[in-house]
């Protein structure tokens, strides 16, 4: 199929799509891939049909403006993120990710569901549809199923108790990096004019919440037994004294290192999204992309392996 | 690999927040001992045969010290006798919290190869790992898991030791509790003292060890001196309200019992508290931060004027005391008496000690048995130490160095402990070193990391090095210097084009090309920041190698440069600029005096001798312009040594002179500065590394326009322009050296120029240069900034590519801040090494009479200045154990009547100069009044002939 092929971005590709500024740092603000859609209607900008995808993207993110991060630079000089003998806060090394325990099926009343620990990150999705489109009827596409993405926060998901209203910047703007991360892994085209929900709620945070979502919302659809392309697993990458940090926690996103979030289609080593909010010298990005795509590699794993064990069960209780 | 969870919760102050974090537990962190069998480890740090000859432990064992023993014995660490350390992690994170300079050097033992420490991440540990217990408190259960991993280790090295010989490993702690529960443990433990006092091949060693709590108790009586210090949250919450105020505390100089504690204010406004008496200064140290208390009104007192040098030996702290109180009301006694009262106070606290090692000497105790001697170090502002050592009679003259490690409250001097001794005081050599600590100049030799990314010799000139290259090396290029010089970093070319208009050419060593970012080698440049140039000796930034072979531009040798070449019609406007990395050939390595003679001497023809005269006029034209935009030329007197070529004395002394050809390469100096600056600033506008000069506020300009008032010249201050106008046109008659004079006043009312990143600021103006934006580029072998600055180039004209450090404005900035000080304590140890040779040179050459001029006017003294030497000297009109003559000082004028005479600035006086070494440590230069002659003041002409016989005897 051609449009896997035109999926297939490899690190040069995305070089050539980041915007570099005039001293070589760059600011990837959020590059995202394309759905089926955009990649199949190609045919005028060929490979580079995902460019005008992401323009609309840039605006989104350019309101997170850099004093922000340098802020928060400030704020937690004190910590030792990487100690020399390559030790991190929590006693990880480098490379490692935190403990990822996952369960499917959580809910019956739902098409899909699961719930996944990532450390002491927790995230329970919820899947229904496919579905025929709620509300306005001129949502639905004629060759695809349209995706909607709902992502909240518990207000006791973080230390101290908020009220958090929906809609905000914050979780507008993650509803929209799950839509687009599952538009181009759900094959959504065996669904026109039909509607697919995800609900991803993260009842107790600790760094690397879209990842975590991601990873729990690729489990739900699973279990809602929604076609994919392959998994799509999501890992934050931290960069601190030339070393690239695997799945980071809240510690450490909060410590004053430029993070990067990368959703991958492990199989085909495709890159479903990336993000960073920082500004990062150049010639750090390829390591610390594929230190990520190491990472994603590792959270796939584990999800097949949850992925199996359920059916397992499941087969077992039907007595198969 | 087993992960398993904890939960370590953690509050903070100030809004208790529930943290929680993960705790990951790992059974594959290895015990880093070589003798190990059990553990998978890649590389061992811990030798198997770790013998520390001991009496206590005659086993090999290895050593775990607990956090205080750290904290407290870094001196005793780092000495390379000890080796095969334990530092657990609690103890590092434990040491990180609690000092940063401690925290610093533990981590440079730990890297040291030779010294074999090992860091053990017990907190990570499966087995080592503890949970804090309920009602134990932090410091306890850290003891606690200190414990837990001794034990885990000496249990561990049992079972895993493949050649069974017995390693141990030796728990060090001060701390009686915990001594006691590890013994309880079946740990072998020991106190640091005991321990240190058993090896036995060094028992130097036990002078290093700082004095810990229950040895102070013996020392001082029993009798409370000072008033106890007040708690940290208690200073806070009086800052807080007022009642108490915080600030750096400023020993006098001249008077042990007084003090002044400077508080900033909110903006300008901030006040300086005076100090008086010993109780009041309560243990304080100069530049501690300090908390005071403000005393009523009616005990304020006057700063008293008296010099009083604390120099009784150790006596009974009882007799002392009873001295002091003494001349304490006798100072108080003086304070009354004048009405300028200054609002005074007493410290309640200290907020941070900023004690460092002090430079110094030994006062030996009279009682010949006796270990326990006080120090008295260099700086007179600091209190003489009590320190224990064993070797007094061989430290006895010699310089040491001297940490301080408390001062109790019943104890009349601060406890420290010997560190090293530098040499004998008076030699040469020792005399440097001691500047060049107290100028915290780092002067090591170069380490191995730092020369391996040196180039392999022999090095030439590839074909791949020169494909980025402007080939240059057929221009006649030369190098204008002052004699001696062997790092060069400039050269200069100027030839006439076809079309009538000049190409000019500085071309700067490419030192970039060798130093890359980020190596060892450059982070050793960039920490030391510039060359320091003491009298007879250079201390370099950058490895020999590099400063006065490769990069040094000499004559006849093919080199790497940065070329900036400029199109320049005859008027000196420049009309293209271009920036190129190159290679030269230069063809003559001159001095200022032969370039001069080149120019001036009509036979010559030569293409160097008309490049010379094409770059000395365009310079011409260039210095009118820049002064005509309103460019200082200030003037201050620099002296040259000769030195005896065998003994390195100095023989004669000789104010540097100025030639036209200093100017002519100053001038193109300049103009590549600001040039490379506007094209690095409109590349880089966020983190372009620039230099700027402030303009002084109007006040500094105060004494300036007094003195020139005296002689009835008007200096305005409005700009710079005005000034270096009026400076221009002050002239009086029949006095040549007015102008002069007064150009060394002016230079003192100037501001230090800083280096700062382009992103951090917003004022560029370099004041003194008249120029809106300036740099350094011109001087790579010798300051850093001019690498940063050639980085920045390269990449704004493609040669070369950016690093992460470079286009980070944070780090540039806090690069900056290193370089201004480096830069700063270099110019005094400079300074400082040049009054030292001075004393050399008059110490050699007797007693002189010399003619002077009177720069300031002071209550009690008068400051002369000595052209012929550029020599500055105070003369005094209170000396000790004389009738004081009747003094009456103006404010106004300023002027000081001495009986009937009245000296006002810019007098011409004559003054015998002698040197005064009836105190070793500080020797200076004694200047006493012949002319005029004032009864009962000057003395007399000494007769000069001794000198010339003198000075026979040292031919």
């Amino acid at each position: 199929m051609n449009s896997v092929a035109a999926l297939c971005l490899n690190i040069p590709d995305i070089k050539r799509c980041i915007q570099t500024e005039e001293d070589r740092t760059v600011t990837v603000r959020t590059l995202l891939l394309l759905s089926l859609w955009s990649c199949r209607s190609s045919s005028p900008g060929g490979a580079f049909g995902y460019v005008h995808s992401a323009a609309d993207t840039w605006g989104v993110a350019l309101a997170v403006r850099l004093p922000f991060i340098r802020s928060l630079r400030k704020n937690m000089a004190g910590l030792e993120l990487l100690s020399d003998q390559g030790y991190r806060l929590d006693g990880r090394k480098a490379a490692e990710l935190r403990k990822v325990q996952a369960r499917m099926g959580v809910f019956a009343q739902a098409d899909g569901s699961a719930y996944l620990e990532q450390g002491n990150t927790k995230a329970l999705a919820v899947v229904y549809g496919p579905h025929e489109i709620r509300g306005s009827r001129s949502r639905a596409l004629h060759d695809r199923a349209v995706i909607n993405c709902q992502y909240s926060m518990a207000t006791f998901s973080t230390a101290e108790r908020k009220r958090r209203p929906h809609g905000d910047r914050k979780s507008t703007e993650m509803s929209l990096h799950l839509k687009q991360t599952f538009e181009a892994a759900v094959m959504t085209q065996l669904y026109p004019r039909s509607q697919i929900d995800i609900y991803v709620k993260i009842l107790q945070s600790d760094g690397g919440n879209y990842s975590v979502c991601v990873n729990a919302a690729t489990l739900a659809v699973i279990d809602a037994g929604i076609p994919m392309r392959d998994y799509v697993c999501a890992c934050t990458v931290g960069f601190v004294d030339e070393t690239p940090l695997a799945d980071l926690c809240y510690a450490e996103e909060s410590g004053g290192v430029s993070s990067l979030a990368l959703a991958l289609l492990p199989r085909g080593g495709q890159i479903a999204l990336l993000q960073m909010d920082a500004r990062l010298h150049q010639d750090h990005l390829e390591a610390l992309i594929e230190a990520a795509m190491t990472a994603c590699k590792g959270v796939s794993k584990v999800l097949d392996e949850v992925v199996r064990q359920h059916l397992q069960e499941v087969s077992s209780l039907t007595g198969e | 690999m087993l992960k398993s969870k904890t939960f370590v919760k953690k509050t903070r102050s100030g809004g208790v927040m529930k943290i929680v974090r993960e705790h990951y537990l790992r059974d594959d962190i290895w015990c880093g001992s070589e003798a190990c069998s059990g553990c998978k480890q890649e590389s061992t740090v811990l030798q198997t045969d770790a013998c520390m000859e001991s009496s206590l432990c005659s086993y090999p064992h290895y050593l775990v010290p607990d956090t205080n023993v750290v904290l407290h014995q870094i001196d005793v660490l780092e000495d390379p006798v000890i080796r095969n350390v334990i530092i657990l992690q609690t103890v590092l994170q434990e040491v990180r919290h609690r000092s940063a300079p401690v925290y610093k050097r533990l981590k440079d033992v730990l890297h040291e190869k030779e010294k074999h420490f090992y860091t053990f991440t017990n907190e990570h540990h499966r087995e080592t790992f503890i949970d804090r217990e309920p009602g134990e408190s932090a410091n306890d259960r850290n003891d606690r898991a200190i414990r837990v991993a001794a034990k885990w280790y000496s249990q561990h090295l049992k079972t895993f030791e493949c050649d069974k010989d017995g390693l141990k490993v030796v728990l060090l702690t001060n701390d009686q509790g915990n001594k006691q529960k590890a013994e309880e443990s079946g740990l072998l433990v020991y106190k640091c003292e005991e321990y240190i006092k058993s090896l036995i091949a060094n028992p130097e060693l036990v002078d290093r060890l700082a004095l810990s709590n229950d040895d102070k108790n013996e020392i001082g009586s029993s009798k409370v001196l000072f008033p106890e210090h007040l708690p940290l949250s208690r200073i806070q919450a009086g800052i807080k309200c007022g009642s108490f105020l915080q600030g750096t505390f400023r020993a006098s100089r001249d008077n042990y019992l007084e003090a002044t504690v400077f508080v900033q204010g909110e903006g300008d406004d901030s006040t300086e508290v005076l100090l008086q008496g010993l109780q009041n200064l309560n243990r304080a140290v100069h530049q501690d931060v300090v908390a005071v208390q403000l005393l009523p009104r009616s005990q304020w007192v006057a700063p008293s004027s008296v010099v009083l040098q604390d120099e009784g030996a150790a006596k009974d702290d009882d007799v002392e005391e009873e001295e002091e109180e003494k001349a304490v009301s006798w100072v108080l006694d003086q304070g009354e008496t004048q009405s300028a009262r200054k609002p005074t106070g007493k410290v309640v606290g200290i907020i941070k000690r900023n004690w460092r090692p002090f430079c110094g000497m030994l006062n030996v105790s009279q009682i010949k048995e006796s270990t326990r001697h006080l120090f008295t170090p260099a700086d007179r502002r600091v209190p003489r130490i009590r320190i224990e050592t064993r070797q007094a009679s061989t430290l006895a003259g010699h310089r040491i160095m001297v940490a301080i490690d408390g001062w109790p409250k019943d104890s009349r001097y601060p406890n420290g402990h010997f560190v090293r001794s530098l040499g004998s005081a008076g030699e040469k050599d020792t005399e440097q070193e001691v500047l060049l600590l107290e100028h915290d100049v780092p002067h090591q030799a170069f380490s191995q990391a730092v020369l391996s990314f040196l180039p392999k010799m022999p090095w030439a000139i590839t074909p791949e090095d020169m494909v980025r290259r402007e080939d240059l090396r057929h221009l006649s290029v030369c190098s204008v210097d002052p004699p001696g010089c062997t790092d060069i970093d400039d050269a200069l070319h100027c030839r006439e084009l076809e079309n009538g208009n000049l190409e000019v050419g500085v071309h700067i060593a490419d030192v970039s090309h060798f130093i890359r970012p980020s190596n060892a080698l450059d982070k050793e440049a960039a920490s030391r920041g510039t060359t320091v140039y003491l009298c007879g000796k250079r201390i370099d930034m950058v490895p020999e190698l590099l400063s006065s072979n490769l990069c040094s531009l000499r004559s006849n040798v093919e080199r790497f440069a940065f070329s900036c070449i400029w199109e320049m019609n005859h008027k000196a406007e420049v009309l293209k600029t271009r920036f190129t990395k190159s290679a030269i050939n230069s063809k003559a390595s001159l001095t200022y005096a032969e370039a001069q003679m080149r120019i001036d001497d009509t036979n010559m023809n030569d293409e160097i001798t008309k490049s010379l005269r094409g770059l000395n006029k365009l310079a011409k034209t260039l210095k009118r312009q820049r002064i005509d935009k309103g460019a200082l030329t200030l003037s201050s007197l620099e002296v040259r040594f000769h030195m005896d070529s065998e003994t390195h004395d100095p023989i004669d002394l000789q104010t540097k002179e100025l030639m036209e050809t200093n100017s002519m390469v100053e001038e193109f100096m300049l103009l590549a500065n600001i040039s490379v600056a506007q094209k690095i600033y409109d590349e880089f506008s966020e983190c372009a590394l620039l230099r700027k000069h402030p303009a002084p506020p109007p006040s500094n300009y105060d004494i300036l326009l007094k003195a020139a008032k005296s002689k009835d010249v008007e200096i305005h201050t409005d700009s710079a322009k005005a000034l270096a106008d009026s400076l221009d046109g002050a002239k009086v008659d029949g006095f040549p050296y007015f102008n002069t004079l007064l150009r060394i006043l002016a230079t003192r009312c100037m501001m230090q120029a800083v280096y700062f990143c382009s992103g951090m600021d917003s004022d560029f103006h370099h004041y003194g240069l008249a120029s809106p934006i300036y740099t350094h580029f011109t001087s790579p072998i010798r300051r850093y900034a001019d690498i940063i600055v050639h980085r920045l180039l390269a990449v704004a004209i493609g040669a070369d590519s950016t690093y992460p450090d470079l286009m980070d404005k944070h780090k540039q900035s806090a690069l900056c801040n290193n370089l201004n000080y480096r830069h700063k304590m270099s110019q005094y140890a400079q300074r400082a090494s040049v009054a030292f040779h001075t004393q050399l040179f008059f110490k050699s050459r007797g007693i002189l009479n010399e003619e002077g001029y009177v720069l300031f006017v002071r209550k009690n003294a008068i400051i002369v200045l000595i052209p012929k030497f550029g020599l500055e000297g105070t003369v005094f009109f209170d000396t000790k154990g004389k009738t004081v003559p009747n003094l009456v000082f103006d404010e106004e004028g300023p002027t000081l009547s001495v009986e009937q005479h009245i000296f006002c600035i810019f007098d011409k006086v004559k003054v015998t100069i002698t040197l005064d070494d009836s105190n070793v440590q500080h020797q200076k230069i004694r200047m006493s009044l012949i002319e005029p002659v004032i009864t009962g003041v000057s003395v007399p002409a000494p007769d000069a002939e001794p000198q010339a016989k003198k000075l026979k005897l040292d031919n």
